[in-house]
């Protein structure tokens, strides 16, 4: 090939990338922008945050595909055109990013300090002065703790919310994900493989070059009065002697906590484990209390909320609606059949994830060579969208694999290690956060006990880890879910469409095939079973954590 | 008899909780007068905290009210400057900065003077040059040092300090210690009157004019006790002792009530 048609490849890959990127960083400001006030206002009112907490707490928990009916019909349908499409793709990751980052901004606003919030009062900032100089500020480690995540989240979906199929239909937006879809759809390798290269490179440079000074910035915010300087720098030379002998008594001891500060807690796990110890941590100051008018308010607010939700659920589906009904009298068992199926891939990746991330963070732990050489790769491998390189690493499956197992296991095979691939790396950036938490302390016992590495490996390291990771559990399911849905149904390739039996594949299908009624009838399912879940089984595993995080009392830095 | 600046009367607090109210503080009234150092001392968990709060403004009392020379105090203001126990700096801020914070409602004031303001209150807790230092960066001695500029240079008419001492090492504590007095009434201060709080026996001793003993739940003032040792103190002086060891008993009577 021509070099000047590689340079225009490189070039419109780059356009592409920055276009995708720009939809990240809008989705993830907004996010953030929204929840600075929506957060203020439930920590301000009891009522709205009853009502805020129930919502956002259920939603966390939902996978993106739960949307899309709604997406499809409201913003491809509805709105319609390129803007309805772009819409409809901003939409789906705003709906995979901003609880997390809600709960985070409402915590820390909650739980901002009393004693800043005295002073803000006593020196009369009004309004906009608190929230400028207080209340946004407190979110800001919380939100770099949450970055990463969030960035690798909002571009896994973006790259596979970029072309929307629905029956004959495609809509695309411009985007690198739409771009490598199209390439691939017509066996340009060469070209999707450029691609990807340029995806990567523009990847590595944002977390580096844009979120690490961002997070490093930002754990400068965390409240911590009591604890000790960690950095200095003398900025100007200091003159008079009264100041030299004052700065040289604090100096000298100033310098020693910096060094050793820096080299045991690198800045990505500095915020990831500040937020994950905010979370367990917290106590929240007492709630308002309501009073019985004020209760029976709320509760009507609530109901309130809940009733214009499924109305505008009814409305827009009022066409299908009885259709919905019929279709889930008529293959409801297929889709709880099939529900399970996933639930079972989910259990397994989750598990799989489970047994590589206590090696992997083990050994980070322990040694510092392999810890300098693997956390970035980490961090970098964990913002690479699986959904990007997906259609390259299907040709090996559906070719020389599926020859040697057939085409089931090796779909099977596909699905399992995409999904994997969408997890693992989170369950084992938390176990590590929680690996990093433990005590220096308590590390000392265990060598001075002379606890073998088996032991220590069990007494020390699994339950010290345990509450970060469950912490993480709930979103780290989220995006097992996500590597589903884009493994389990694959189309396009060759012209020929690739799908195993599942939930999510079910769901692509009716998409592809136009089956709006299936659709939202299965997103209904879905809903219903994540809010069930969410209720009897996220927030129990969170309060056992929570309390078993106090009990341990010790795991503080 | 001379006016009071500060007047709390019939002050009563109660927390309002899931469990129904909890009853901290009753009937509470003192006064404080012209150039005088107030200290009110319990044991922790009494309600010192709430009461300083009350009195700041920062939270209305069930019954009963303050007076600052005269005038009710209904909402929190900077003439009732309060330090904090945990310093209560913005991590995000620069010393200068949080101290900038308390000029901030002086409109009548340009963005430039503030500073120059800000900047002389904290050559006057000792901490020229470390202007552009962020409280993380500074120890707890240098941290409530830019509290106590902070505060001062709100030019306020009583300060009241909520256990200043407390999260400072023996050391620190007792180098600031020797320092406060003359940082808090030096010859240009607007500060008329103190009012500090606190546990800790020795400090108050060495501080104040004049100690109100906290007891009993709800807490009321259970004795008040007049020190009457020239300045400087020194804390081996018999009399100094004898102070404490009446303070002591106090105290622990307090507990009993
Ligand atoms: N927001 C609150 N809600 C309920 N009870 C509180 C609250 N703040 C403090 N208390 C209770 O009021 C009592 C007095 O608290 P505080 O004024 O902080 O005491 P002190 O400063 O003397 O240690 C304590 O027993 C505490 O448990
Ligand atoms: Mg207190």
């Amino acid at each position: 090939m021509a070099l000047s048609s590689i340079i225009s490849v490189i070039i419109t890959a780059i356009l592409a990338t920055l276009a995708t990127f720009g939809r990240v960083a809008l989705t993830i400001i907004l996010s953030i922008v929204l929840g600075w006030f929506l957060g203020y206002a439930a920590a301000r009112n009891g009522l709205f945050e009853r009502v805020f907490l129930a919502v956002v707490q259920t939603m966390e928990a939902v996978p993106v595909i739960t949307f899309f009916p709604l997406v499809l019909l409201f913003f491809v349908r509805g709105i319609g055109g390129y803007l309805g499409t772009e819409l409809a793709v901003d939409f789906l990751v705003f709906t995979a990013v901003v609880w997390n980052i809600w709960i985070g901004e409402y915590e820390s606003i909650k739980t901002a300090p009393q004693s800043l919030e005295d002073v803000a009062e006593m020196f009369r900032l009004g309004f906009w002065g608190k929230f400028r100089r207080l209340y946004i500020p407190v979110t800001m480690p919380r939100i770099a703790g949450n970055v990463l995540v969030s960035f690798a989240d909002a571009l896994f979906y973006i790259v596979v919310s970029e072309v929307i199929t629905l029956g004959t239909t495609t809509y695309s937006v411009f985007g690198i994900g739409a771009l490598i879809a199209y390439w691939t759809g017509r066996g340009e390798w060469l070209n999707a493989l450029v691609g990807l290269g340029v995806l990567v490179a523009l990847v590595t440079t944002v977390v580096f070059g844009v979120l690490r000074p961002f997070v490093n910035w930002a754990v400068r915010y965390s409240y911590d009065p009591f604890m000790e300087i960690t950095r200095t720098r003398v900025r100007r030379l200091i003159v008079t002697r009264r100041v030299r002998t004052f700065v040289a008594r604090n100096l000298k001891y100033v310098r020693r906590i910096v060094a050793v500060e820096d080299a045991i807690m690198p800045v990505f796990i500095r915020a990831t484990s500040y937020a994950v110890r905010h979370r367990l941590t917290i106590r929240p100051r007492p709630r308002g209390v309501l009073t019985a008018r004020e209760r029976y308010v709320s509760a009507s607010l609530l109901i309130a909320v809940a009733a214009w939700f499924i109305y505008v659920v009814y409305s827009t589906w009022r066409t299908t609606w009885v259709p919905i009904v019929i279709d889930v009298y008529m293959h409801g068992m297929l889709y709880l059949y099939y529900l399970g199926l996933d639930w079972l891939r989910v259990g397994v990746v989750t598990l799989a994830s489970i047994m590589t991330a206590i090696p992997v963070s083990y050994l980070m732990a322990m040694n510092r060579r392999a810890e300098a050489i693997l956390l970035p790769i980490l961090e970098d491998l964990a913002s690479i969208p699986a959904s990007a390189y997906l259609p390259l690493i299907t040709i090996p499956f559906t070719t020389y694999l599926a020859k040697i197992l057939g085409i089931h296991a090796a779909l099977e095979l596909l699905v399992f290690i995409v999904a994997y691939l969408s997890t693992a790396w989170y369950v084992i950036y938390n176990m590590y956060v929680g690996v990093k938490t433990i005590p220096r302390s308590l590390w000392d016992v265990a060598d001075n006990l002379r606890l073998s590495r088996w032991q220590k490996l069990r007494k020390l390291v699994i339950p010290g880890a345990m509450p970060a990771t469950i912490t993480g559990l709930a979103s780290t399911v989220g995006s097992t879910w996500g590597g589903l849905e884009v493994a389990e149904y694959i189309q396009g390739i060759n012209g020929h469409v690739y799908m195993v039996s599942g939930y999510t594949a079910l769901m692509d299908y009716y998409t592809a095939v136009g089956n709006v009624v299936g659709l939202e009838a299965m997103s209904l399912i879905l809903a219903i079973n994540v809010i069930l879940l969410s209720v009897f089984v996220w927030r129990k595993l969170f309060q056992l954590a929570r309390e078993r995080y106090r009990l341990e009392g010790a795991i503080t830095l | 008899m001379r006016e009071p600046i500060l007047e709390v009367i019939d002050i009563s607090y109660s927390y309002k909780t899931e469990r129904g109210p909890i009853p901290v503080l009753k009937d509470i009234s003192f006064k404080v007068y012209q150039r005088e150092f107030v200290s009110i001392v319990a044991p922790t968990g009494t309600g010192k905290t709430t009461l300083l709060r009350i009195i700041a403004g920062l939270r209305r009392p069930d019954s009963g009210k303050v007076l600052l020379m005269g005038e009710e105090v209904k909402a929190p203001t900077p003439k009732l400057a309060m330090i904090f126990q945990d310093f209560a700096l913005f991590p995000w801020l620069t010393a200068l900065e949080n101290v900038e914070l308390a000029l901030l409602h002086r409109r009548d004031l340009s963005k430039e003077v503030r500073r120059e303001v800000a900047r002389k209150y904290l050559a006057l807790v000792g901490l020229e040059g470390f202007e552009n230092y962020y409280p993380r960066e500074l120890s707890g001695g240098m941290k409530q040092r830019v509290a106590i500029a902070r505060a001062l240079a709100a030019q306020p008419v009583v300060l009241l300090m909520d256990e200043p001492f407390a999260n400072l090492d023996a050391i620190t504590a007792e180098g600031l210690r020797a320092e406060i007095y003359d940082m808090v009434f030096h010859e240009e201060s607007t500060v008329k009157a103190v009012v500090m709080v606190s546990h800790n026996l020795e400090e108050v001793v060495e501080l104040s004019d004049r100690v109100l003993v906290l007891g009993g739940r709800p807490a009321r003032v259970i004795a008040e006790v007049d020190i009457k040792l020239p300045r400087p103190r020194n804390t081996r002086d018999p009399e100094f002792q004898d102070y404490l060891d009446r303070l002591y008993s106090l105290l622990s009577m307090s507990l009993k009530v």
